[in-house]
């Protein structure tokens, strides 16, 4: 290669025919040929300007190639929505949730699938919540879900009890970090979805939604408040254990009715 | 002489016709390996110095001898070099691969995933277009490279190339999930309470705010420009159904649609989304709402004489309301990758001319 520097022109062509594989099928930049890769190889390793230039034209590239192939996963669509339809008229909450919206596509994602007293695979009056699989699996965030497994003893014929676990599908660990920071429960005898964020490490409690898959209503948004933990006296061992001191705040959602939703946890604030 | 040990006669002259080609082009598959290197992995874990150069020399040797065990595959039309070349690099990026590289996890995730999900929407059964078909396929391409990353140490570079390794995983899954019995569930999959492992490259790190202010300023950025500076109504178009359609491949079903169809269609999509608001969405689409309302003649330019001549017909027809296999020559899967790489080009030359692109 020649001592001069390489040409921008010379640049998207290289970056066309080796990292995007597009040049071969486009007739007006052709695709260049093994020979002159190798020239412009050759001047790259000696040359740091043009490396340079040559790593820019590939980062907008890629960047391109990217946002051609970013979609969202059907659970993040159906939050999007929800978040574009809800417009707080107050001020503070109204810049909150343009923030969520913004920083959707980079930021941390909670949500879980709510299937509340509604048919699944065929059986009816089933009620569940489960994280979202694909955010799982990427990780995107760094909050995931695990349900509370409880032991229960059988006694079959008389004989000594065996323990089983089980877990509970119609609740959901919060976890970030590895450590647990809120619990959701959906119930369909009181009709309650209820958050209990457990930590009081927060600065601002985060803004929770409630959103129908079909849109049939309006998404529903609760900030968890303060709950006196006296009016918590009458739940069972089990809810006790599960909650405990911990409790500071909580968000309730009331007369909900049966069908799917999408339960949206603002990010960045567990 | 036998004819087993003429056999083995010539292919001994060949092993050393072939070793004589590596010591001519061993400088050129050097470059490739060592310019691939500082250009895409800078940020990878690789040794320095000394160790760098040597380390880059036996990939080197690994290359030449695994395009030897694979050469009955070079189609003797194609330019070996090329051929070559591709076969080192995959060698280094898999190298890279065993070694947890975080950046080749991420290249290697971006350079095949659309391929794989592609090959995944072909073969498994369900109602393409709905948001359940696609989100299994959406689970199963990550799939398919957590078991890549599992198993690993189980492809042999001496068979196939990464792609072909990647395709049998995918099309294995595929056939597990096709014995699976019929989830009746039409939004969301029963299967979620399986625990799946994360893939080591695809663990994030909360992203400052000024780097999620810069990813939504450069999506915004490239939205508009496609629609303003992207070319031609029906290239910006395909772009955009590229974007929002589940499988690129679908958008030669949609030929029959009038543009202006097509249009509302991505628009619609780009609500639901897209991190814009709606009124932002529909400000970046008024220019193309322009064009479409202008008849063809207005849209291609004089100078545009091929375009003119195949449309001739046509010219004087509102633009929104022609069909867009109207526009696709013999070959639409090929015309839609051209016009994607042009639409690349006319935004790439308007972001240098912008300063988004300082060069």
């Amino acid at each position: 290669m020649k001592a001069r520097h390489l040409t921008d022109k010379e640049i998207e062509m290289y970056v066309d025919t080796e990292y995007l594989g597009m040049a071969d099928s486009d007739p007006e930049s052709g695709r260049l040929s093994m020979e002159k890769v190798q020239a412009i190889e050759e001047h790259i390793l000696e040359c740091e300007q043009c490396a340079l230039k040559v790593k820019k034209v590939m980062d907008f590239s890629i960047s391109f190639d990217e946002w051609m192939n970013t979609s969202l996963t059907p659970v993040q669509k159906t939050v999007l929505k929800g978040l574009k339809e809800m417009n707080p008229a107050d001020s503070g909450l109204k810049s909150r949730v343009m923030a969520w919206i913004r920083n959707f596509g980079q930021s941390a994602n909670a949500s879980v699938k709510v299937f509340f007293n509604t048919a699944m695979n065929g059986a009816s009056n089933i009620t569940k919540l489960t994280g979202d699989k694909l955010d799982n699996l990427l990780n995107r965030g760094n909050v995931s879900f695990q349900h509370p497994v409880v032991e229960l003893t059988t006694r079959r014929g008389g004989g000594k009890g065996s323990v089983i676990r089980k877990k509970l599908g119609n609740q959901l660990y919060v976890m970030a970090r590895d450590e647990r920071t809120a619990e959701i429960k959906a119930d369909p005898k009181e009709q309650k979805i209820v958050v209990s964020i457990l930590s009081g490490r927060f600065e601002e409690p985060p803004i929770i939604f409630l959103i129908p898959t079909d849109f049939s209503d309006k998404p529903a948004m609760k900030i968890p408040v303060i709950v006196d933990d006296k009016r918590r006296s009458d739940t069972n061992k089990q809810e006790k254990e599960m909650i405990h001191e911990k409790v500071r705040m909580e968000a309730v959602f009331e007369a909900v009715d049966p069908g799917k939703y999408v339960l949206a946890i603002e990010p960045g604030k567990m | 002489m036998s004819e087993v040990e003429r056999i083995l006669q010539n292919v001994k002259e060949t092993r050393t016709d072939y070793l004589r080609l590596k010591r001519e082009l061993s400088g050129f598959l050097k470059t490739r390996l060592r310019a691939r290197m500082k250009l895409q992995f800078d940020r990878s874990e690789i040794k320095s110095g000394k160790d760098k150069v040597k380390n880059i020399a036996r990939k080197v040797d690994e290359a030449w001898d695994i395009s030897w065990a694979r050469v009955v595959h070079y189609d003797l039309e194609k330019d070996f070099r090329e051929w070559l070349s591709k076969i080192g690099i995959e060698y280094l990026l898999y190298s890279l691969l065993k070694t947890k590289d975080k950046q080749a996890g991420n290249i290697f995730y971006k350079r095949y995933r659309t391929a794989i999900k592609s090959v995944i929407a072909h073969s498994l059964y369900g109602k393409r277009g709905t948001g359940y078909f696609s989100q299994r396929c959406e689970e199963l391409t990550l799939r398919t490279f957590q078991r890549f990353d599992k198993y690993i140490h189980n492809y042999n570079p001496y068979k196939s190339g990464l792609y072909t390794y990647l395709q049998t995983i995918a099309q294995n899954l595929v056939r597990d999930e096709k014995a699976r019995p019929e989830n009746l569930v039409g939004e969301f999959n029963e299967q979620d309470e399986e625990q799946e492992g994360q893939t080591y490259w695809a663990l994030s790190t909360e992203p400052s705010p000024d780097e999620n202010e810069q990813g939504y300023k450069l999506e915004h950025y490239i939205l508009e420009s496609v629609l303003k500076n992207g070319g031609y109504p029906w290239q910006k178009l395909v772009v955009l159904l590229s974007k929002t359609l589940e499988d690129r491949e679908d958008i030669v079903d949609h030929g029959g649609d009038k543009l202006k169809d097509l249009a509302e269609l991505t628009r619609k999509e780009l609500y639901v989304g897209s991190f814009h608001s709606n009124e932002e969405i529909d400000a970046s689409f008024r220019y193309l709402e322009r064009e479409l309302e202008k008849s063809l003649s207005d849209i291609i330019p004089a100078r545009d004489h091929r375009s003119r001549d195949n449309l001739s017909e046509r010219l004087e027809e509102k633009t929104g309301d022609i069909k867009l296999e109207v526009f696709f020559g013999k070959n639409p899967r090929k015309n839609l990758r051209d016009w994607n790489h042009r639409v690349l080009k006319r935004i790439r030359k308007q972001a240098v001319e912008d300063g988004v692109l300082e060069l």
